[in-house]
């Protein structure tokens, strides 16, 4: 399998006018394409810090970062739009939907940003995934009338829209009961497998950790421990 | 296009808000729209009333030009008198087309419109038909003699006093009783609103013997105006008001009132311009972690800036919309107004709204978006994604 992330030395310092806080303190790991990884740490450990700087939503401190082929520590910051429209897809804890457009416009609204023309039936596309999702009958619905486990397949359906090779999954399951935590992480595994897509889930839920494929356990921003889990 | 139907959905979001601001748009571009309706209407009114007289030239007593013109226009001549020699020496002059005299008195009737009011008479001679070959009967004829003790009514005055061709009128305060010989058809001037007779028996019965008021001239070639305007200067008692001159005058006049007119329409488009800037900004604030995701998600800072650019081009654009609209419907209440506020009002519309000046005022309404727009679309484009979705915690 060849290796989709790289990160060497990986620093991270954000300084704001009281302190300066080091958040990743010079980390290293590597993750092979369609490895299903999950960040654990308490909060405060940097899981949100180091997701943000792979997805290409913040600048890097020291170190190197490379992200399918990108070394993202050398990129101008014009580009990183570029980056994140197709190559890395983003689920929040928040779900995050647009309320006032429907699941399926919700869906396809990362297409609208593409350039050179997007996807051609963006529309069909979004549908389909949301079928995938289990979504079929809730294509109109707008996120006011969606449950919370709904809500959060819509935006895991939206962040596969533009295909993109990495997902990155900010504590998903925060918002989210047991029974439909588990569900939305069954769906992030099945999504990796079935697209052969690399998913980095950050979550402090052991339990549901421990069904990825390894476990990168984070503690102050640094890397504790790597456990390869049974499971896989 | 997929953003504009994103941003459009967005202004239904909050429905009075956006409802309020393109209310605001709407009444700015209503007032403007009024007004360059009116600039335009009252333009032609003007043109057309001044056409109608038939002549280029009026020859008044001397006076205040500008009561002059103004009466002149309401009825054909200043209420100055001059002598009728004048006219005998001026009728000789080889540079004349067509030329008519007229007397025109003003008799006070304690019984009209309730209240009392004044009538207006004016004494003509057959050449005044040349002058104006669009007049035609209603129904009688011409006077009988150029002595007889008759009328002919315009069309207005008539149907307001309820005559009929052979009916008996009373002139109030000279104890007279004159016969309806015709009723001129609706001409669309303000002679629609007099009473005419003989020159000769006006002059008799309202004492003013040799006496005119005015002589409407037409040359035969217009360029020699000025040259004959000249000659004319040597008349001591007299004044030459060219037509041109009147028409000037009276845009003078109404100037003033355009000026206050364009002073509020500037600060109605001031006012609107806030009320969307602000409206916007605060709806960028609002989603202020809805549009970090998006960026989140792919989308690039001219994204943002075209998704909230599009959405102050809609509230303008349809603030435009229901703009003109509005200035259509009321362009009669607006024209009312005008005409009761003004010192001279020409007939027929004088709020003249075109299919070219509603367009103008939607590009400008969409103008009006772009410009304020700019402001808080650079704002929105300008946030950064992860502080921007942080900023809900
Ligand atoms: N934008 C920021 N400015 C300053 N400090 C930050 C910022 N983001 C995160 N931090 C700090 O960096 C550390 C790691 O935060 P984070 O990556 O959010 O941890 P986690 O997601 O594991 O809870 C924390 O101490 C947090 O307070
Ligand atoms: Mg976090």
């Amino acid at each position: 399998m060849s290796t989709i992330i790289t990160a060497e030395k990986l620093k991270k310092v954000y300084t704001t006018e009281a302190e300066t806080i080091v958040a990743l303190k010079e980390i290293d790991f590597t993750v092979a394409e369609g490895e299903f990884v999950c960040i654990m740490g308490p909060s405060g450990a940097g899981k949100t810090t180091l997701l943000n700087l792979i997805g290409c939503l913040d600048s890097i401190s020291g170190g190197a970062l490379d992200v399918s082929g990108y070394k993202l520590a050398e990129i101008k910051e014009r580009r990183m739009p570029q980056i994140r429209r197709t190559h890395v897809g983003f689920v929040f804890q928040e779900f995050f939907i647009i309320p006032t457009l429907t699941a399926t416009e919700n869906v396809e609204l990362p297409s609208f940003f593409l350039k050179d023309g997007g996807i051609k039936n963006s529309r069909e596309k979004a549908i389909s995934i949301l079928k995938q999702v289990g979504l079929e009958h809730r294509l109109n619905h707008l996120p006011g009338e969606l449950s919370g486990g709904e809500m959060q397949r819509v935006a895991v359906a939206r962040s596969l829209m533009n295909s993109p090779r990495i997902i990155l999954a900010d504590e998903p399951t925060g918002n989210l009961d047991t029974k439909n935590a588990q569900n939305i992480f069954s769906l992030l595994r099945e999504v990796s497998k079935d697209n052969n897509m690399t998913v980095l889930v950050a979550t402090h839920n052991v339990r549901l950790g421990h069904q990825a494929d390894r476990i990168i356990h984070l503690h102050d921003g640094i890397i504790d421990k790597i456990e390869q889990c049974e499971a896989a | 296009m997929k953003l504009f139907i994103i941003a459009f959905k967005n202004l239904k979001r909050k429905k009075t808000r956006s409802v309020l601001t393109i209310g605001g748009v709407a009444i700015a571009v209503a007032v403007l729209v009024s007004l360059l309706g009116f600039n335009a209407g009252y333009q032609i009114a003007l043109n057309n009333d001044v056409d109608k007289m038939g002549y280029q030239v009026l020859v008044t007593a001397k006076g205040c030009p500008y009561e002059a013109a103004t009466l002149m226009l309401k009825g054909g001549g200043g209420l100055r008198f001059m002598e009728e020699e004048v006219f005998d020496r001026i009728v000789q002059d080889e540079r004349i087309d067509k030329i008519t005299p007229q007397l025109i008195n003003t008799v006070f009737d304690a019984d009209k419109d309730g209240g009392g009011g004044f009538t207006m008479f004016m004494g003509i001679e057959k050449s005044y038909l040349t002058l104006k070959p669009w007049t035609e009967f209603k129904e009688g004829e011409w006077f009988s003699d150029e002595n007889a003790d008759e009328v002919i009514i315009g069309y207005e005055a008539a149907e307001l006093e309820q005559r009929r061709a052979g009916d008996k009128i009373f002139i109030p305060g000279i104890d007279k009783v004159l016969t309806v010989s015709g009723i001129f058809e609706r001409t669309g001037t303000q002679d629609d609103g007099v009473i005419m007779l003989p020159l000769k028996t006006a002059q008799r019965i309202f004492d003013l013997e040799k006496k005119l008021t005015g002589i409407g001239i037409k040359l035969k070639d217009m360029t020699e105006l000025p040259a004959f305007e000249e000659d004319l200067y040597d008349e001591a008692s007299i004044q030459v008001i060219s037509m041109a001159q009147v028409k000037g005058t009276i845009m003078n006049l109404i100037s003033t009132a355009q000026i206050l007119v364009t002073s509020v329409a500037f600060i109605a488009i001031i006012v609107a311009i806030f009320g969307v800037v602000n409206t916007i900004l605060m709806s960028v604030f609002e989603r202020t972690q809805e549009i970090g995701v998006m960026k989140a998600i792919g989308a690039s800072k001219l994204d943002v800036f075209s998704l909230i650019w599009y959405e102050t081009i809609l509230i303008c654009g349809l603030g435009g919309i229901v703009g003109s609209i509005i200035a259509i419907l009321a362009g009669n209440s607006v024209e009312f107004f005008v005409k009761k506020l003004l010192p001279y009002a020409p007939e027929g519309n004088l709020v003249h709204i075109t299919s070219g000046l509603l367009l103008l005022s939607l590009v400008g309404a969409i103008v009006l978006g772009l410009v304020s727009g700019i402001y808080p679309a650079y704002r929105a484009s300008s946030m950064r994604p992860i502080e921007a979705i942080r900023s809900g915690e």
